[in-house]
């Protein structure tokens, strides 16, 4: 019963980063009003909006941003909802409006995505970052989120000697791709050395090994394949869209160097896409932490698993090479505004299809991966043209 | 009537140790002549998250595992400590719930300085011997507080004891119990203050040793018994000296008192100090010796028991790990982090 | 809050997990539902705190000095360790007692009674299970 193919017509986003002079709503504001000047629609033609966030309510002391941004946004009476799955919360809002827009009953939404991360001390937003673990089991006892993926790595390495530095190429790789984006939270050059040497975070995790605490907003409009042909010259297919999930609790997983939920995305996507590895062009993947750069290649399929980090270190992930990762500069370079994510990747894929990315790829077909806490989300998107 | 005892029993002493030297060092203090007055030469210190309550659940497991008692077979728990955690909310509740004790348990929190850990065993014996309970757990356990640059500092210790007290299957039978009470006030420590006052010299005569000898003579009395007939003798340890001194005033030969004196090795580690010597003790016990254990709680009152070991205790002891080998495995702190672990900023 | 620490004592203080009736599989947090067959039929199963280290890292900015909430009580930096306990079920722990340099993977450890964190001075005190090297 599912008909039409669905489309991203328009894209907009804040600069990501330490934002002083905008808060919450003006950030969600001014990238909600960027997608729709994009799409070249009438605010009056949107129906519906989606916001991807994981915790306003801890950050900024604000809940009910679902309509606080619609109304702020001029967007008011359309129904708005607000999307929660901790650092997927971007990718599962693009998912919600994908789906309202696939059942036929929109023809035009916005899938948004918006975090204020700085308002905070950087230890609250560790501790806020780490309600996206079990609070009674890990968070409360003292599990950091860089602590839960660093349990990961050093199992990683323990078991496919993967090695510090290979991880640290994720970085630097990331950081170089970062350098011609305008919207990057760091662009600064940066080598392996560096990544060794910045200050332990938990061991083996480096500060240069994480992504940063950004604020900012995305968002793109999601329109049905009429509208979209017609308002659209180049409208970006939304070919695959698939969500897993997985035990929160690292502990209670079955193996701790592969998130189960990725590669059941991901299979589920490459179904829906009629599609496989072989047909994407380029990656935008979840590397909040260098080690997740790593697991998401071999979770996904694009490398068998434990050969991840070889694959980074032979530079076949770097923009021209076999399989460009990140070419944004990723979570890691870009910044990594946790509900903004998964929407900046969308963005991401949408400028590389229309062939006006920063770092042009040249490519025909995209994937996207978002992950949720330390795995128990992933949500998987491919994007064609 | 039935004869009550000792069915188990288990100590806990943490891993870190300061020596003495090290206070004395940084404090600028003469370490040499601080050793030689208080005859101690180090001190157990707690993990930055242990406290009595932890240890109490840790030494008693061990004593519950001794006894092969189930937790929800215990039926009193009373716990002796000058560091409680709380002001206000049981340490008893916190043990048990950690035990999986019985819910139908007579349990309290006592203090009564060092001595409350031997006070909880007259009260769980008492509730056995009169028939209102099977088992019961008696707790002495504490993390003793010293103002900084006190010479108590170089001895204030952490530890505990649990003793498994019970009509069957005994290790050690208690033949008598008596207890000598004054008003005398060589110690104390007012609400809400961090760290205890003492009267100095005033802690010795009139104190220490007047209670442990009148205590010790009139259990004697009782029991018609003389100090040979004792093959292990334990006093309080506050520190090297007393009890050795007391042990010479009434009678009593080295060789009685040496499985029972840790305090050189451990420090005065308050409620626990004399039940620990009595774990070391049964440790060493031969089926019928008989052992005195005598402690002190400034105040003043000295608590004093006779037991016999039974031919259960050498089988019973055999799988678990002696007091003597728990304090081997030890970490040595400087002050600095000695301080920061007891949080002691002073 | 004393309502969260008093309804988790079981497994904070004991490491009381559950059992499925039908599969005998064991989870740590209890399951009130079997993840593998489906059962509601759960009973209660206490694991003996023996287990080795699957995984660790050593926290080098963590929370504990965050004084705003529930305060760690533990050294910083601070271990945590995922163990595999004897019975089959992984949990996540803080190590006690423990230095980074005597860490490693495949290490034999035992459960510990420890305070786990407070808030503050004044507040009420959680307890719960560390782990030392056995």
């Amino acid at each position: 019963m599912l008909m039409g193919r669905v489309a991203i017509i328009g894209a907009g986003m804040t600069k990501f980063g330490q934002l002083w002079n905008q808060g919450l709503v003006e950030l969600a504001v001014e990238a909600n009003m960027k997608a729709i000047e994009d799409s070249g629609l009438d605010r009056k033609q949107i129906e519906a909006l989606y916001i991807g966030n994981m915790s306003s309510g801890l950050f900024t002391r604000q809940e009910h941003i679902s309509s606080l941004i619609a109304d702020s946004s001029g967007l008011a009476p359309i129904p708005s909802t607000r999307v929660e799955a901790a650092c997927a919360s971007g990718a599962v809002s693009l998912r919600q409006a994908y789906l309202a827009v696939k059942s036929g009953m929109y023809d035009a939404v916005i899938a948004a995505g918006v975090e204020k991360m700085t308002d905070v001390t950087s230890t609250m937003s560790t501790r806020i970052l780490s309600t996206a673990s079990s609070q009674d089991y890990e968070a409360s006892i003292g599990a950091t989120f860089p602590g839960l993926y660093a349990m990961i790595a050093r199992m990683h390495m323990h078991r496919f000697s993967t090695s510090e530095e290979q991880l640290a190429m994720v970085a630097v790789k990331n950081h170089r791709n970062a350098l011609n984006n305008p919207y990057a939270h760091l662009r600064k050059s940066i080598k392996v050395d560096d990544v060794m040497n910045s200050a332990k975070v938990a061991d083996p995790i480096k500060l240069l090994d994480c992504a940063p605490i950004s604020d900012g907003a995305a968002a793109v409009v999601i329109a049905s394949e009429e509208l979209a042909r017609k308002a659209c010259d180049t409208p970006v297919w939304i070919e695959a869209s698939a969500q897993a999930s997985d035990s929160i609790s690292l502990h209670n997983r079955e193996d701790l160097v592969s998130l189960k939920a990725s590669a059941v995305a991901g299979r589920e996507a490459f179904r829906q896409a009629r599609s496989s590895i072989r047909d994407i062009d380029c990656l935008e993947l979840h590397d909040c932490f260098t080690i997740a750069e790593v697991l998401a290649l071999e979770d996904l399929g694009f490398v068998e698993k434990g050969k991840g980090g070889k694959l980074v270190e032979e530079g076949l992930t770097e923009i021209g090479a076999k399989i460009p990762v990140n070419p944004s500069g990723g979570l890691k370079a870009k910044g990594h505004p946790i509900g903004a994510s998964g929407i900046a990747q969308a963005i991401e894929a949408t400028m590389q299809l229309r062939g006006d990315a920063f770092n042009n790829t040249n490519s025909q077909r995209i994937l996207t991966h978002n992950v949720g806490g330390s795995g128990a989300t992933a949500v998987v998107h491919i994007f064609g043209r | 009537m039935k004869d009550v005892g000792i069915a188990g029993y288990g100590a806990y002493i943490p891993k870190f140790r300061i020596k003495v030297d090290e206070i004395a060092r940084s404090w600028g203090r003469d370490a040499d002549s601080l050793k030689k007055s208080l005859c101690v030469n180090e001190k157990a210190v707690p993990g930055i998250d242990e406290d009595s309550a932890t240890m109490a659940v840790e030494a008693s497991k061990h004593a519950l595992s001794m006894g092969k008692v189930q937790g929800s077979s215990i039926q009193a728990l009373f716990i002796g400590s000058e560091s409680h955690p709380y002001a206000v909310k049981p340490t008893a509740t916190i043990v048990a719930e950690a035990l999986r004790l019985s819910r139908g348990l007579f349990s309290a929190d006592l203090e009564f300085a060092c001595q409350a850990g031997t006070s909880s065993m007259q009260i769980v014996y008492s509730m056995i011997k009169s028939g209102m309970i099977g088992y019961g757990l008696a707790i002495g356990t504490d993390v003793a507080q010293a103002n900084p640059n006190d010479a108590l500092e170089c001895t204030a210790s952490a530890g505990s004891a649990s003793m498994l007290l019970g009509s069957e299957n005994i290790l050690a039978r208690i033949e008598a119990t008596y207890s000598f009470t004054t008003d005398t006030p060589d110690f104390w420590r007012r609400q809400n203050q961090p760290y205890p006052k003492h009267g100095g010299q005033f802690t010795g005569k009139p104190a220490y040793y007047r209670h442990i000898v009148e205590c010790t003579q009139k259990i004697m009395e009782m029991t018609s018994s003389r100090p040979d007939d004792f093959a292990h003798v334990v006093f309080h340890q506050p520190n090297g000296k007393f009890p050795v001194e007391a042990a010479r005033m009434l009678g009593f030969t080295e060789r009685q008192t040496q499985n029972g004196l840790l305090v050189r090795e451990i420090g005065n580690c308050y409620s626990a100090s004399s039940l620990i010597g009595l774990c070391s003790v049964l440790d060493e016990a031969e089926s019928s010796q008989r052992i005195l254990l005598v402690s002190y709680g400034s105040g003043a009152g000295a608590d004093g028991f006779v037991f016999e070991a039974t031919g259960l205790l050498p089988e019973a002891r055999k799988s678990f790990m002696k007091v003597k080998d728990m304090m081997k495995n030890t970490v040595y702190l400087p002050y600095e982090k000695y301080a920061r672990q007891s949080k002691k900023y002073a | 809050m004393p309502a969260n620490i008093w309804r988790r004592m079981p497994s904070f203080y004991s490491l009381a997990g559950s059992e499925c009736m039908k599969c005998s599989s064991l989870y740590f947090p209890a399951s009130k539902v079997c993840k593998k067959c489906g059962s509601q039929e759960i009973s209660e199963r206490v694991f003996e705190g023996a287990g080795e280290v699957v995984t660790y890292t050593v926290v080098r900015q963590g929370f504990n000095d965050d004084s705003e909430n529930e305060k760690l009580v533990c050294n910083s930096p601070y271990i945590i360790s995922i163990v595999k306990l004897m019975e089959g079920p992984m949990v996540t722990a803080q190590m006690a007692d423990c230095e980074p340099e005597e860490m490693k993977i495949g290490a034999r450890v035992k459960a510990v009674f420890r305070k786990i964190s407070e808030e503050g001075e004044e507040g009420l005190i959680r307890y719960g299970y560390k782990f030392v090297l056995a």
